[in-house]
């Protein structure tokens, strides 16, 4: 996997944590005994449960954001360098930091207010409880705390690189650390580490809640030390495993594992937690002891699980995840007030939770989804938010450098091998194969059985991944599917559904492809019409592998893989298939074909490639192939000189081994006249097929 | 032969991206879970037994043979009823799912799926939609039969609920069966998967009274959390051991983890 791919995972991983703190935030007012003050408004149906998931997303989702942030941090620094980044961030973080909270913080005051009244009637506003006096620095940064703090995290993690840089001049110190995060990340010892700190910072808190985990530092611009440290040491862990980006292999790999630590450890929280009320503060003694650390481990292992399960599952790029990805900023900066005036609105609505919880999410989201698609992605506050705006309506969107390709597009290879290896234990099925299919035309791959022919073509299908070199697909890696539905495939020994009809099978084939033939129009074109309600199990061999080519053509594919289409089938059935295969040739779709058949191969290739024994021994046209096969070894005793015999017509090479005479010739038989006229000593006369014809005569004796 | 028929995308270069409408996106998951339905309804060997196994035991056992007990104990009959619910939803997800995938692997299916542009996901949704409806089938012909012999003791919105939760409840049977077929061969998947679903259901004490030392033992058995859950959804009272959170907990926990170590073991294959 690709770094770029890691991205596209971690992308959605931060995401997501944006996303839970707006199902988060939707929770509150469900949560039993919520003071109204402290959230907008308490909910007529509370409930339990959603309170108990509310407290499990809120244990990690912001550490898992501060640690995507630390990983995107050091990605940012590297490309941009110290001037880059921070005129990068200040456009990104300090912008949306200060417009947002002039915008947000008198909105969420609105809510607040109504939610007040809403509970205690009007004069509640009117005589506000006496308040405690304000600490020092005390400001209300509401939920954008978050870009405060990034702020601030920034700030320490690059004075933090300066010292290094400066005192660490060998680099010794930071090997060092980087053996450490390895190890720890190769088990499961992560999370316990850095669970332990997060402990100590939150067992030393004065007021500390079991709900509220690591304190929101929402209230003060003086950095609070348990915020400061418990996601300061996110920000540095995933500023740290971008040092050695294979690490996210280890995460991706233990992510079951990190899973049921996590489910361990957060059944500890809620043990600990038993008998209390989840918004009570935690007592001191054991049960102080036991629920920081479980708390600490919880949300490490949750953090990295997540990490992981995104890095396994959600690499590949999609274009849903990629719009959710970018929507989620402006989602989750401008969510608070939207979803706790819905919170307010129907606080007194005669429904319960779990009918009120989705309607506050679906409203809200609704809203927000609305603005980001029209006034936030095509709008300059994308461009803020995002770094990019998108038209409201798009052109087909075409990847970066596709207009100069374009002119170039007809010289570039469809599909292609370039110096792969691919081994299956210790036998090897491509040596260091190098191949190339071009555009509109038929390339055939001959070879006996075993030469490597359907390892081909799994890689650039994607079912297999080369041990060595590069397999590209329409100029990509063959794994996205965007490139799968420009290519049809016809495999050897796969059954499709057998108890489906060949009309069923095509409209199931069909609807992969955003733009397939109908199932009438594939069966005319494949003659296979007379067969449509044929149960697939029911049908021949032969009608088989007809149903399978019609399959392989109904997405209109640009490039179409054969694999040994024509085994089994009569002549008709062959003659049939060779016209229509030539009829997509001249529509400009592009073929590669496998066969035994040198017949096949001259009846419709451009280009003929001969693999034998994992490697690609020869290579050209159809016409220098079959010279390749009319050549002939002669060998006898002769004083003919040599120099002599290379001039004669027919003859294309010729060397002196003591008494013996090689020579290579086309018309083996003149030549033999010619030299037995010459010599009536001649002794020893052998008359043998050259090189390549070897091979041939190989195919054609599997093919036998 | 019809030249009309254009063949290649008419907007294709090399660098454009075939992108997929949404609306052609949705309707390619419907032929897929559509198609799976057809084929599994098919096969006799499956959809025989899933049909008719939970019925014709139903009769013989639920009403037949415990007619006195429920004379006495009119939840009884509920209970049963919820019972054999539950074996009909166990069924699809945990047999026709483990031996499909199991053959559907052995026949390279899921390979040429792969080589494809199947949409991602459409292949095993469509597996759950199946067994989702062939359970949400069984119980309706369930109801049935219970309302046509007058033994049907459930209101209309009981009905509703108690098809909704077995609908859903096949979701961690379908990860359970999936976890069979992604690492069983097809010769071998109907023994594995039987091995697991009958003692399962005989074992988690649906349809008779367990000998005490048993009975200790039911809460490992998914099944038995499922119709905890069926009998939760109808509102009767006695027969509840447990808190339902509880059942739906282990429920998720058994859909996580089968799953997983299912989708593990397809995507290494």
């Amino acid at each position: 996997m690709n770094t770029e791919n890691r991205v596209h995972a971690l992308d959605a991983v931060r995401a997501f944590a944006l996303l839970l703190g707006l199902a988060f935030h939707a929770a509150l007012s469900f949560i039993p005994g919520m003071p109204v003050g402290v959230w907008a408004i308490a909910d007529n149906s509370p409930s339990p449960a959603l309170a108990n998931a509310a407290f499990v997303a809120h244990l990690f989702r912001m550490t898992l954001f501060f640690f995507i942030a630390g990983y995107f941090a050091r990605l940012l620094f590297h490309r941009r360098g110290i001037g880059g980044f921070w005129s990068n961030r200040a456009l990104r973080i300090l912008v949306p930091l200060i417009v947002g909270w002039v915008i947000l913080f008198p909105s969420i005051s609105a809510v607040w207010i109504w939610g007040i009244a809403k509970t205690f009637g009007p004069q509640a506003l009117a005589n506000p409880p006496p308040r405690p006096p304000a600490p020092f620095g005390a400001f209300p940064l509401t939920h954008l705390w978050f870009l405060y703090y990034l702020l601030l995290l920034y700030v320490a993690l690059l004075a933090v690189r300066s010292i290094v840089v400066a005192a660490d001049r060998n680099g010794h110190v930071r090997a060092a650390v980087d053996k450490v995060v390895r190890g720890s990340l190769n088990g499961y010892w992560a999370a316990l580490f850095l669970g332990v700190p997060v402990a100590l910072c939150l067992y030393d808190l004065k007021w500390w809640s079991f709900f509220q985990g690591i304190p929101t530092p929402d209230s003060n611009l003086i950095p609070q030390l348990a915020s400061f440290v418990g996601y300061g040491i996110a920000v540095m862990l995933g500023w740290l495993v971008h040092r050695q980006p294979d690490l996210l292999g280890s995460i991706q790999k233990r992510w079951i594992g990190h899973l049921v630590l996590a489910a361990a450890a957060t059944a500890a929280c809620f043990w600990a937690m038993r008998g209390h009320p989840l918004l009570s503060l935690v007592p001191q003694g054991t049960t102080r002891i036991t629920f920081a650390l479980a708390f600490g481990v919880a949300s490490w292992s949750w953090a990295l699980a997540i990490t992981g399960v995104a890095v396994q599952f959600f690499a590949q790029e999609s274009r849903v995840r990629r719009y959710v990805a970018d929507s989620s900023y402006w989602l989750y900066l401008a969510h608070l007030p939207i979803v706790a005036a819905f919170q307010v609105w129907m606080a007194k609505w005669p429904l319960h939770w779990s009918v009120k919880y989705p309607l506050v999410l679906l409203f809200s989201l609704a809203i927000l989804l609305a603005s980001y698609h029209l006034l936030v992605r095509p709008t300059f506050i994308g461009k803020v938010l995002n770094g990019r705006k998108y038209p409201l309506r798009a052109p087909r969107k075409t990847p970066e450098g596709a207009i100069a390709l374009c002119a170039d597009s007809t010289k570039m290879p469809v599909a292609e091998l370039r110096g792969v290896t691919k081994r299956f234990g210790k036998v090897v099925a491509l040596d260091n194969v190098d191949l190339q299919v071009n555009r509109g035309e038929l390339l055939a791959v001959l070879g006996p059985n075993g030469a490597g022919k359907t390892t081909a073509i799994g890689l650039w299908l994607g079912l297999l991944a080369p041990d060595q070199g590069t397999v590209a697909l329409m100029g990509g890696p063959p794994s996205e599917i965007e490139r799968r539905r420009r290519v049809g495939v016809m495999m050897q020994e796969v059954e499709l559904g057998r108890e489906l009809r060949v009309r069923e099978l095509l409209e199931l084939m069909g609807s992969y492809y955003p733009n397939s033939l109908t199932p009438e129009q594939a069966m005319e074109l494949t003659r296979t019409t007379a067969l449509a309600s044929r149960t697939y199990s029911k049908l021949s061999g032969g009608q088989k592998r007809q149903v399978q080519f019609a399959l392989a053509l109904c997405g209109r594919p640009e490039v179409l893989f054969l694999d040994e289409p024509t085994v089994g089938l009569d002549v008709q059935s062959r003659e049939a298939m060779w016209a229509a295969i030539r009829d997509l040739i001249a529509r400009g779709c592009s073929i590669v074909l496998t066969t035994h058949y040198l017949e096949e191969a001259e009846a419709l290739a451009d280009r003929v490639v001969v693999l034998a024994r994992s490697r690609v021994i020869a290579a050209g046209s159809v016409d220098e192939m079959r010279s390749i096969v009319a050549r002939r070894q002669i060998v006898c005793e002769t004083t003919v000189d040599a120099e002599v015999v290379r001039g004669w017509p027919g003859v294309v090479d010729s060397q002196r081994d003591g008494h013996r005479l090689r020579v290579t010739a086309f018309d083996a038989e003149a030549v033999v006249r010619r030299l037995l006229d010459a010599d009536h000593q001649l002794k020893n006369l052998e008359v043998r097929q050259a090189g390549l014809a070897e091979a041939f005569t190989e195919l054609t004796k599997e093919a036998a | 032969m019809n030249t009309s028929v254009t063949l290649t995308s008419p907007t294709s270069s090399p660098t454009s991206i075939a992108a997929m409408p949404a609306s052609r996106l949705v309707f390619a998951y419907y032929v897929e879970a559509k198609y799976e339905f057809l084929k599994m309804l098919r096969t006799p060997a499956f959809s025989a037994p899933v049909l008719a196994l939970p019925v014709v035991m139903y009769l013989m056992f639920g009403l037949l043979m415990s007619g006195g007990a429920i004379a006495k104990n009119p939840g009884l009959g509920t209970y049963l009823f919820c019972g054999y619910a539950v074996f009909g939803a166990i069924f699809p997800g945990l047999l026709g799912i483990g031996i499909s995938v199991a053959l559907e692997r052995d026949a390279g299916f899921l390979k040429l799926k792969r080589a494809l542009p199947a949409p991602p996901g459409a292949y095993l949704l469509a597996k759950m939609l199946m067994a989702m409806i062939f359970a949400g089938i069984t119980t309706a012909s369930l109801v049935v039969v219970a309302f046509l012999l007058g033994k049907l003791t459930l209101s209309v919105p009981q009905i509703a609920a108690l098809t909704g939760t077995l609908m859903i409840g096949t979701v961690p049977m379908c990860a359970i069966g999936l976890f069979i077929g992604a690492h069983a061969t097809g010769s071998a998947a109907p023994a594995v998967a039987n091995l697991v679903f009958l003692p399962m259901i005989w074992l988690s004490g649906l349809f008779f009274p367990l000998p005490g030392f048993m009975q200790k033992w039911v809460v490992i058995w998914p099944a038995f959390h499922l119709d905890q859950l069926a009998v939760a959804s109808v509102g009767l009272k006695d027969f509840r051991f447990i808190p339902a959170l509880i059942c739906i907990a282990v429920l998720a926990g058994v859909t996580v983890l089968f799953g997983g170590l299912a989708l593990r073991r397809l995507a290494r294959a």
